[in-house]
């Protein structure tokens, strides 16, 4: 398990959780913009 | 676009950023990653991404198809400036209006993301479509005579961020912005992938996949997008015809479908009563489970001895199974398969027949009984596209002295019909389709029945005089706990992704690729 900080925030992803950062800001309700 | 702050949270505490923005889609998202988006630094890099993508991109939104569902639009209007600070001309590159049968490429509207070449790469495995030149003048681009008319290439167009690649189909057709969108279940292969259907005025103009990775994934094949048309054809059904027609007909339609439902309820009734044995019902893979639930227990209330059967399933060919490689061979792991069997609920309507009735009955069988002459009634139910039954079914069937079709095109099969009582299309209805691996979703009506607002559970309840209106999630939990095989139903609301019915799942195969 491991805890990325997206705008202060805590996300917590699960072990088998292979994500970027695109998609763990959007975990936290972050949108970034991308194509 | 997606430049992003990113730094490590140090064990003392302390955060350590890197020099530079850097591409979140590229880089992992690990423990103790600290990720800013929304620094002036950040801001400041998003309007200047806008404005490089904007340099050569031409303002037509007005005539653009993509417009009200475009990715630039919606950025440039949140992350953009207002206006252009370009004053040199714009490059402006000659449109490809041949990319495949069903595509076409704006090229100075493409933003290079790629998302198409990488799909066909990737997914179809194809790989019809790159990019040619560098740098400003990069552009997508097929290979001279090899046009992307694979089977799933219907998909880039809705993977397309801007307005690039646009479906000839739908091209200037409706502005996305009238458009009213329900889910649905395409009926076009046992696959069942999830559809959204976008309809204005009770016209259906796309239909577009709903991602549910119970059913299919995220994408739809070209056979079901565009094979939908068959709901709009000229040919449709709208009211309902018999041949000995009452002397009196005064042209109001409430009227003329209570003539011929009365007339339908009274003579099988009079017929059950003689011998229930006489009567068959033509159930179609089209139907939707709660439509097989009523007429199969209006029927079996006027007589258990009335013979139910499934109609032929249709197949064509074999699955189809996606990625291919470039010999056209299936490679593993699949991630999509054209099914061959090619109707939505063949295992939804078998399982309410196997309920009602144990010994399962052989189409071929009740084919044999009208040819014998040993029918009275028919009762055959359509509602998918044209071509599903033989002209020698039709033969057949044209011997029993009652024939009653409900369908919703004009065919062989109602031009023998005695009874024609028009259906709806699978946008016409609400419902539930059990897809070929057990799993039951919702469709929902998005357009009015074309046969003055009758679809064919109103005729059902109305043959059956059932009081109340349909409602389809009532009916499920009513469902659930008749057939046993659909217990799973009796949530009545089966969400988005629907539910799987173990009853109903295929054996369990070797896992493929395994080695014997």
């Amino acid at each position: 398990m491991s805890i990325v900080t997206i705008n202060g925030q805590d996300v917590t992803l699960e072990d088998n959780e292979r994500l970027n950062v695109v998609q763990a800001a959007k975990k936290a309700n972050v949108e970034i913009p991308h194509y | 676009m997606c430049l992003v702050e990113v730094g490590e949270k140090k064990p003392d505490g302390t955060v350590a950023m890197m020099p530079k923005l850097v591409p979140a889609c590229q880089t992992p998202a690990k423990d103790n990653t600290v990720v800013v988006t929304d620094s002036q630094k950040v801001k400041e890099a998003q309007a200047a991404t806008l404005e490089y993508l904007l340099l050569n991109h031409p303002l037509d939104c007005p005539t653009c198809d993509q417009a009200g569902e475009c990715y630039l639009q919606d950025y440039s209007y949140r992350f953009g400036r207002a206006e252009s600070r370009l004053k040199e001309p714009k490059i402006i590159r000659p449109d490809k209006d041949y990319i495949g049968d069903q595509i076409t490429l704006f090229t100075d509207r493409c933003v290079m993301c790629s998302r198409c070449v990488r799909f066909t790469r990737e997914f179809s495995g194809t790989s019809e479509l790159q990019i040619i030149d560098r740098g400003n003048h990069a552009e997508i681009d097929i290979f001279p005579g090899q046009p992307c008319n694979n089977k799933l290439a219907g998909n880039v167009v809705d993977l397309c961020p801007v307005g690039a690649l646009c479906s000839k189909d739908f091209l200037y057709k409706q502005r996305v912005w009238w458009l009213k969108t329900r889910d649905s279940v395409c009926p076009g292969c046992s696959t069942g992938c999830s559809i959204f259907v976008d309809e204005n005025e009770d016209h259906v103009y796309r239909l577009r996949p709903r991602e549910n990775h119970l059913a299919q994934g995220q994408f739809m094949c070209d056979e079901g997008r565009f094979g939908y048309k068959y709901i709009h054809a000229e040919e449709r059904l709208t009211v309902p015809e018999w041949k000995q027609a009452p002397t009196q007909t005064n042209g109001f339609a409430g009227p003329r479908w209570m003539e011929a439902l009365n007339h339908v309820r009274e003579s099988f009734k009079q017929l059950a009563k003689k011998n229930g044995q006489e009567i068959v019902a033509v159930f179609s893979p089209w139907m939707t489970c709660e439509e097989a639930y009523l007429l199969a227990s209006w029927l079996k209330k006027l007589s258990p001895k009335v013979r139910l059967t499934l109609g032929p399933i249709p197949v064509e060919g074999e699955d189809d199974r996606y990625p291919k490689n470039w010999r056209g061979e299936p490679l593993e792991p699949t991630r999509f398969t054209i099914r061959a069997e090619k109707c939505p609920n063949r295992l939804g309507v078998a399982a309410v027949l196997a309920q009602f009735q144990p010994s399962t009955e052989d189409f071929s069988s009740i084919l044999n009984a009208a040819r014998a002459g040993q029918l009275q009634a028919a009762y055959v139910v359509g509602g998918g596209p044209p071509g599903w039954l033989t002209s020698d079914d039709v033969r057949s069937l044209a011997q029993v002295p009652l024939l009653v079709v409900q369908d919703i095109l004009r065919s062989e099969l109602t031009a023998a019909a005695h009874v024609i009582l028009p259906g709806a299309s699978f946008n016409e209805k609400d419902g539930t389709y059990v897809n070929h691996a057990g799993l039951a979703q919702m469709i929902f009506r998005s357009t009015h029945p074309v046969a003055e607002g009758y679809n064919d559970t109103r005729i059902f309840m109305e043959l059956a005089h059932r009081e109340g209106l349909f409602n389809a999630k009532n009916m499920r939990q009513e469902i659930a706990q008749q057939v046993s095989a659909l217990r799973p139903l009796s949530a009545g609301d089966l969400g988005p992704t629907g539910v799987m019915l173990p009853a109903l799942q295929p054996a369990p195969q070797q896992p493929m690729g395994a080695k014997a």
